[in-house]
C-alpha cells in the first residue's frame, strides 16, 4: 500500500505546487459560493442558534418545523438551519433536561432566530454519554465514535477523587491501555502515540500527570470529548489511529462565577467572568497537587524521598465581534515534576542515585469563527503547542540535564457549506510546521565529568487539504465520502547518512554523509486519505454501516518500553522512517428499540497498518544520532468486534460493551539479526482479545445518585523467560519468543454517589459530593509479573526463579471530593 | 528501579501488601550449550565453563557438560588445549603456555563429546586503562558502610568500554570448620590450614560496566564496592579495571537491564541476548555465553576503616559451640580459597 507514497525528487516540486494551488483554491471558494448565493431564491433560509441560560451552545438539541414536521439537530455551535418556502409554521425546540421552547414564525425572508432552553428541576437526571438528538446512532452515517459530555464523566467513579477524562475513555469499545499508570491509550489495535489528542483543536503530546495515572484536562474547562476510532472525518488527520477531539467550555456571557473542587490529591479552582456583557468573557481554570506534601506524612521510608507534584492552567477568552463574527483565543498551561532514585528510568547511563522528570505544555490558540451567510460558515485558527520534558541528575560529578522539546505551529481554515438538504460540504486546508529538538545534554555543576551533547534539530512541513460532502441520498440511504490530502517534507538543515546497499543500517556500515542546507527538501512523502461512510436504514429504528478510512502519520514517538514515557523521544518521518499508514474497514449495525430509549450496536473492523515501528534489542534511544539504526519497521493488523447496549431512560440507565479485538506486528527484513523472533506475527504490548465494560447509573431523588463501573480484560502480552544460564556468576534469564504469555486477567469494580446540590435557585452557592470507592472487591490486578532468584554464591547453580506478582493498586481505594459553585 | 517507583504509588496508596508470589508453568524447552570463558593480559590459568541451560523456573543444578574438546585460538599464532579439570570446567595447563598479549586476537574453539563444533567471535586485548586513585565514604546508614570508589582518566580516542570488578582477600588459618548439634551440646570442629592460605570474597551478581560515550577522555568515578565494618583494621581489595570491547559492553548492558526488568510498562521490551558464540555445524543453533578477551588493570587497595568514630558492627555470634581443634591439617583448596599469594598483599 506504501508504493504510491514514495516519489522521485522530480515529482517533488510538482507535489508542493498542487498543494499551493489547493491552498488558494480554498480560499477562494467561500467567497464565489457566497457571490451564487444571492443570486437563488426560491425558498427562504431560517436560521437559528439555541443556548442554555448560561448562552452556552446546545449542542444536539432537536429543532422541529411546519406539519408534516421536519426536524433537524442542532450542530456543535448550536446552530440549525431550514430552507423553507415562505409562510407560517410552527417551532418547537426540545432537548433533554429542559423545558420545551415553542414559537410561531412568520418567514417573509431570511430569518435569525435566537432561542433560549431553560433547564428543567432535574427530575430524571440520567449518566448522559451523549446529548444529541434521541437516534442519532442510527440515523447519522458516523460509525466507531463516541461522544461523552463533562456531566457524564464526572458521574462515574474516580480514583482519588480526580476527574479523569481518559480514564472514562476507557468505558468506551475498542479503548485500552497497557496498565494503571500507564501513558495515553491505546485505541483498536494502534499504540499511543497513533491518536491525535486535540484539545479545542490544539495538540496535546502528553496527555499524562504523574506519569501516567491522571490526565492533563482539567474537568472543569472541559465541554465534552469526541472520540473517533473509526469513521474519522477528513478534516482530522496526522495519525494513524484514532482522534480524540475534547472541546473546552465557552466562558459565561452573563455573570462572574467561581467554582472549584477539594479532592484528596489534588485542588482545583475555576472563574468565569464577562468583560463587556453580551460580547466578550474569559475564563481561567486551574489545578495543582499537593502530593509532595502527602507523601513524607506516610513516613515510608520509600517514598518520603519521592517527588511528584503537577499543575495546570486552562484559559479561555471568547469575543462576539457581532452577529457574523466570534473570536475564541484558548491557553494551556501544564507542568509535572517526578522524582525517583536512580536512574534506570533516565535511559542514559550514568549510575545516579536519583533522576528529576519534568515535563511541560504550552498550547496556544485562536479561532476566528465567521459566518459568511445562513448556508456557509468558516473557522479560521492559528495554533501552536510546545512540549518539553527535561531530566537531570544531580550527583556533583555527573551533575547533568537532557532537555527535548517537540513544538507544532499550525494554521487551519475549515468551512461548512450547505447546499441544500441533501449536500453539507466540508472543506478546508491546514499547513503545519514542526520543529524539534531531540535532546541537548549539559553539564550542570562546574565538576560535572558529563561532555555536552546535542542532537541535531529536525524541521518538518505537513500540507493538507480536504473536502467531503455528507449526502443524503433518500430518507434510508445516506453517503459520506470525502478525501484527504497530504503532503509531508522533512526540512534541513541536517544530514542524511548513506549507508551501504545490501547491508543492515548500522552505523558499522556508513558510506558517506550528505548534508542539507537550512529549509533544503530533505525526504519528501505524500498520499491521499479516503474517508467513506454510508448508511442505510433497515426496519424501523435500525442502520447498517459501512465505512473505510486511511489516515497517514509522519511523525511518531520512538519508545521501546511496553509504555513511552513522558521523555520518549519524538521523530519525523525521513528517508528511512517512512511515514505509518492505516487502512480500515468497518462495517456496523445499529438498532435501537423501544421508542430509542435502547441503544444497540455491533461493529466489526479490520486495520492494516504500514510501516508501525519496532526496534532492535538493546538501544539506546535518546542519545542516538541516526534512530534509523535503531528501528525497524514492519506491518500491523489489528481486527475486532464491539458490541455496545445502552440503556437511556428511566431510573437505571448506563451501557454495556463487549470488545473481541487482536492486535499483532509483524517484522520482515531481509537480515536474519533483524528479524525478532524469526520473523512472524506476533501480538502488540496491548493485545487484549476480550474486555468487557459495564456503566450502571441509578437515580435515588433529585439529589442523590449512583453510579457503578465494572471492567474487565484479559492480560497484556508479556515475555518470559524460558532458560537461565550463568556468566562470570551472573544470572542470566533467556527469552525466544515475543509476547506468547499473558499477565493474569483485570477486572474491577468501582462505585460512586453523588450528592447533588439543593435546587434551590435563590441561594448562589452551591456544592456537591462525589463519594467513590475505586477497586471495591479490593482486587489485586496484577501490574506486572517479575521473576528474581537469590544470587547466592553457594546455590548459585541451584537456583529457582521465583514469580512473582506486583499489583500497583491492591485495595479498595475510598475517596472523597468536595465541589462548589459561586 | 522501574517497580521501585511503582511501589512508591502502591504503598502511597494504603497497601498491606503489592508483591506476592504466583505460580506459572512453562511449556516445550530445549537445552542449549552455555559457555562461560575468558582470556586477559594477566596471567592465566584462564578457564572455560560449558554447561547446558535449564528452564527458567526450574531449581537444580545446570547440566556440566564433560568430554568436550576446547582450545583458545591465538590469530596468527598458537592454539593451545585447555584441560578438563574437573567435569565441566576446562582450564590452561601452565600460565607459562599461554598469556594473553595485548593487541592479540583470541578466539574459542569447542567440539563437544557429540561431535557438534561451536566457535566465538574473535576478541581483542585492548589496552588496559590505569587505576588513578582511590575514595572511600562512610555512610553510617548502610549495613555494609564503606563504598569505594575509584577515579580513572578515559583515553583521548571515543569508544572506551569498561568493567569493574573487585576481589577481597583475608589470610586465614582455619581451613575447614564443621558443626554438630548433640545431646552432648553444640561442638565446632575447626581444622587448621597446612599452607599458607587467603578466603576469596566477591560480589556475585554484579554487572558494573561503563562506556565513555558521554565523558570521553575526562574522569570516570565508578562505585566499586560496598564492605563491611566488622573491624577497624584495613579492608584489603584488589580491583579489576578491564578494557572490553563494544560487544563484551552491549551484552552486559543488556544483560543488567534484563534482570533488572520487572515485567512493567515502562520495562524494555525483552530480547534474546546474543552472546558471541555461534555453532558451526549448525549456524542456527542457539548458543548462550560469552568467550571474553579484555585488558586488565588490577590494583590492590587496603581500604582504611579507621577514619570514623561509628563503633564497629562485628558480626553476630553464633549461639554458643565450643571449639575443638583437629589434630590434622586440611588443604587450602576451593572456590573461595586460595593459597597463592595475593598481589600487593602486604604480611
Amino acid at each position: 500500500m506504501g508504493h504510491f507514497l514514495k516519489i522521485k525528487q522530480k515529482s517533488m516540486k510538482k507535489a508542493f505546487l498542487l498543494v499551493l494551488t489547493t491552498f488558494s483554491l480554498i480560499f477562494l471558494i467561500p467567497l464565489s459560493i457566497s457571490a451564487q448565493q444571492k443570486t437563488k431564491k426560491q425558498t427562504v433560509v431560517l436560521n437559528g442558534e439555541v443556548k442554555d441560560e448560561d448562552g452556552k451552545p446546545m449542542v444536539g438539541a432537536s429543532v422541529r418545523i411546519g406539519e408534516p414536521a421536519k426536524t433537524v439537530a442542532t450542530d456543535s455551535n448550536g446552530y440549525f438551519r431550514f430552507d423553507l418556502p415562505r409562510g407560517s409554521y410552527s417551532l418547537k425546540v426540545t432537548s433533554v433536561g429542559f423545558y420545551d421552547y415553542s414559537e410561531r414564525v412568520l418567514l417573509e425572508g431570511n430569518l435569525l432566530l435566537d432561542i433560549k432552553l431553560i433547564q428543567q428541576v432535574k427530575e430524571l437526571q440520567q449518566v448522559e454519554i451523549s446529548d444529541q438528538n434521541k437516534d442519532k446512532n442510527v440515523t447519522s452515517t458516523q460509525q466507531g465514535t463516541s461522544r461523552m459530555t463533562i456531566s457524564a464523566i464526572k458521574k462515574l467513579p474516580t480514583l482519588l477523587g480526580e476527574v479523569d477524562i481518559i480514564r472514562s475513555l476507557q468505558t468506551l469499545p475498542g479503548v485500552t491501555t497497557v496498565g494503571e499508570g500507564a501513558n495515553g491509550f491505546n485505541v483498536r489495535g494502534g499504540n499511543t502515540d497513533q491518536n491525535l489528542v486535540l484539545m479545542d483543536d490544539v495538540p496535546i503530546f502528553n496527555a499524562s500527570h504523574l506519569l501516567g495515572f491522571y490526565s492533563v484536562f482539567n474537568p472543569d474547562a472541559v465541554r465534552d470529548m469526541t472520540l473517533f476510532r473509526g469513521g474519522t472525518p477528513p478534516q482530522y488527520g496526522g495519525r494513524a489511529s484514532s482522534v480524540l477531539d475534547i472541546k473546552l467550555k465557552e466562558p459565561n456571557w452573563d455573570s462572574t462565577q467561581i467554582s472549584g473542587g477539594i479532592g484528596i490529591l489534588a485542588s482545583r479552582l475555576m472563574m468565569e467572568t464577562p468583560i463587556v456583557k453580551e460580547k466578550m468573557s474569559l475564563f481561567v481554570a486551574s489545578r495543582a497537587s499537593y502530593t509532595d506534601v502527602l507523601f513524607p506524612l506516610l513516613d515510608v521510608p520509600a517514598i518520603n524521598r519521592t517527588k511528584a507534584n503537577f499543575y495546570d492552567l486552562t484559559g479561555k477568552i471568547r469575543w462576539k465581534i457581532n452577529n457574523k463574527n466570534q473570536l475564541f483565543i484558548t491557553s494551556y498551561l501544564s507542568d509535572d515534576n517526578f522524582k525517583i532514585t536512580g536512574d534506570s528510568l533516565a535511559g542514559i547511563e550514568v549510575n545516579a542515585s536519583s533522576t528529576l522528570f519534568n515535563w511541560k505544555t504550552r498550547t496556544f490558540g485562536v479561532r476566528w469563527n465567521h459566518i459568511f451567510s445562513p448556508k456557509l460558515f468558516a473557522n479560521i485558527s492559528m495554533l501552536g503547542s510546545q512540549y518539553s520534558p527535561t531530566m537531570s541528575i544531580p550527583d556533583t560529578s555527573y551533575a547533568t540535564q537532557l532537555v527535548t522539546k517537540i513544538s507544532q505551529k499550525q494554521v487551519k481554515a475549515d468551512f461548512k457549506f450547505i447546499k441544500n438538504t441533501k449536500h453539507t460540504f466540508d472543506f478546508g486546508a491546514t499547513g503545519i510546521l514542526y520543529q524539534l529538538n531531540p535532546g541537548d545534554l549539559t553539564p550542570t555543576h562546574p565538576s560535572s565529568n558529563i561532555n555536552p551533547v546535542h542532537l541535531d534539530p529536525e524541521k518538518g512541513v505537513e500540507l493538507a487539504a480536504y473536502v467531503t460532502d455528507d449526502w443524503k441520498i433518500n430518507d434510508r440511504m445516506s453517503l459520506t465520502y470525502g478525501l484527504r490530502y497530504a503532503v509531508f517534507a522533512k526540512l534541513g538543515k541536517g544530514f542524511a547518512i548513506n549507508y551501504q546497499e545490501g547491508k543492515p543500517l548500522d552505523e558499522l556500515n556508513i558510506v558517506d554523509t550528505l548534508f542539507f542546507a537550512a529549509n533544503k527538501v530533505m525526504k519528501m512523502y505524500h498520499g491521499l486519505e479516503p474517508r467513506l461512510s454510508f448508511r442505510i436504514n433497515v426496519g424501523t429504528e435500525g442502520s447498517v454501516k459501512m465505512g473505510f478510512q486511511r489516515m497517514q502519520q509522519f511523525l511518531q514517538q520512538v519508545s521501546n518500553t511496553t509504555s513511552a514515557l513522558p521523555t520518549a523521544r519524538w521523530k519525523l518521518s525521513d528517508r528511512y522512517i517512512a511515514p505509518q499508514i492505516s487502512d480500515q474497514f468497518s462495517v456496523g449495525y445499529f438498532q435501537n428499540l423501544k421508542d430509542n430509549s435502547i441503544e444497540t450496536s455491533v461493529e466489526l473492523y479490520y486495520k492494516n497498518i504500514e510501516n508501525m515501528p519496532d526496534y532492535r534489542s538493546g538501544v539506546n534511544l535518546l542519545l542516538l544520532n541516526s534512530v534509523e539504526t535503531a528501528i525497524l519497521q514492519g506491518k500491523g493488523r489489528s481486527y475486532g468486534l464491539e458490541i455496545y447496549v445502552r440503556k437511556k431512560t428511566g431510573r437505571t440507565t448506563g451501557w454495556l460493551t463487549y470488545t473481541y479485538s487482536r492486535s499483532e506486528v509483524f517484522v520482515n527484513s531481509p537480515y536474519p539479526e533483524d528479524k525478532p523472533f524469526s520473523g512472524r506475527y506476533y501480538p502488540t504490548n496491548f493485545d487484549k482479545p476480550h474486555v468487557v465494560n459495564m456503566i450502571l447509573n441509578y437515580y435515588l431523588n433529585r439529589r442523590v445518585n449512583f453510579t457503578a463501573n465494572f471492567t474487565y480484560s484479559s492480560g497484556r502480552p508479556v515475555t518470559y523467560a524460558d532458560d537461565k544460564y550463568y556468566v562470570e556468576n551472573v544470572f542470566i534469564p533467556n527469552y525466544t519468543n515475543r509476547n506468547l504469555n499473558r499477565i493474569p486477567d483485570y477486572h474491577r469494580l468501582d462505585v460512586s454517589m453523588n450528592i447533588e446540590p439543593n435546587i434551590n435557585r435563590s441561594k448562589r452557592f452551591s456544592s456537591s459530593w462525589n463519594l467513590s470507592i475505586y477497586n471495591v472487591y479490593a482486587r489485586r490486578n496484577a501490574y506486572s509479573i517479575f521473576f528474581r532468584t537469590k544470587n547466592d554464591s553457594l546455590f548459585q547453580f541451584f537456583n529457582k526463579a521465583l514469580s512473582y506478582r506486583l499489583a500497583v493498586i491492591g485495595t479498595a481505594v475510598p475517596s472523597l471530593t468536595w465541589n462548589f459553585k459561586w | 528501579m522501574e517497580k521501585n517507583w511503582v511501589l512508591y504509588i502502591c504503598l502511597s496508596l494504603f497497601t498491606t501488601s503489592c508483591i506476592d508470589e504466583v505460580k506459572l508453568n512453562q511449556e516445550d524447552f530445549q537445552s542449549k550449550l552455555i559457555v562461560d570463558g575468558s582470556i586477559s593480559n594477566a596471567s592465566g590459568p584462564y578457564r572455560v565453563l560449558l554447561n547446558y541451560s535449564l528452564p527458567y523456573t526450574e531449581a537444580g543444578l545446570t547440566q556440566t557438560v564433560s568430554g568436550a574438546n576446547v582450545s583458545i585460538v591465538e590469530e596468527g599464532g598458537q592454539t593451545v588445549n585447555l584441560i578438563e579439570v574437573s567435569t565441566g570446567i576446562y582450564e590452561t595447563a601452565d600460565s607459562f603456555v599461554l598469556k594473553g598479549q595485548i593487541g592479540k586476537s583470541y578466539y574459542l574453539k569447542i567440539r563437544t563429546a557429540n561431535g557438534r563444533e561451536y566457535q566465538s567471535r574473535p576478541e581483542k586485548i585492548l589496552p588496559p586503562v590505569p587505576i588513578d586513585t582511590f575514595k572511600v565514604a562512610f555512610q553510617p546508614k548502610q549495613a555494609k558502610p564503606f563504598e569505594l570508589s575509584i577515579k580513572t582518566k578515559d583515553p583521548v580516542e571515543k569508544g572506551n568500554f569498561y568493567r569493574w570488578k573487585w576481589m577481597h582477600y583475608d589470610s586465614i588459618s582455619i581451613c575447614k570448620t564443621s558443626l554438630t548439634k548433640n545431646e552432648a551440646g553444640n561442638f565446632s570442629y575447626k581444622s587448621f590450614c597446612c599452607e599458607k592460605c587467603w578466603s576469596i570474597e566477591t560480589c556475585s551478581g554484579c554487572i558494573d560496566i561503563g562506556s565513555d560515550a558521554l565523558i570521553n577522555g575526562k574522569y570516570i568515578e565508578p562505585t566499586i564496592a560496598r564492605l563491611p565494618y566488622e573491624s577497624k583494621r584495613p579492608y584489603f581489595v584488589i580491583v579489576e579495571q578491564h578494557s572490553v570491547s563494544k560487544e563484551y559492553y552491549q551484552f552486559w548492558q543488556l544483560v543488567s537491564t534484563q534482570i533488572n526488568n520487572s515485567g512493567g510498562i515502562f520495562d524494555n521490551a525483552p530480547a534474546q541476548i546474543q552472546g558471541n558464540i555461534f555453532g558451526v555445524t549448525d549456524p542456527n543453533e542457539q548458543v548462550l555465553g560469552y568467550f571474553s578477551a579484555t585488558g586488565v588493570t588490577l590494583k590492590p587497595i587496603y581500604v582504611p576503616r579507621d577514619f570514623t568514630n561509628y563503633a564497629i558492627r562485628p558480626p553476630a555470634t553464633p549461639s554458643s559451640f565450643e571449639v575443638i581443634y583437629l589434630p590434622n591439617c586440611q588443604p587450602c583448596r576451593g572456590i573461595s580459597k586460595t593459597p597463592i599469594k595475593p598481589l600487593g598483599w602486604i604480611e
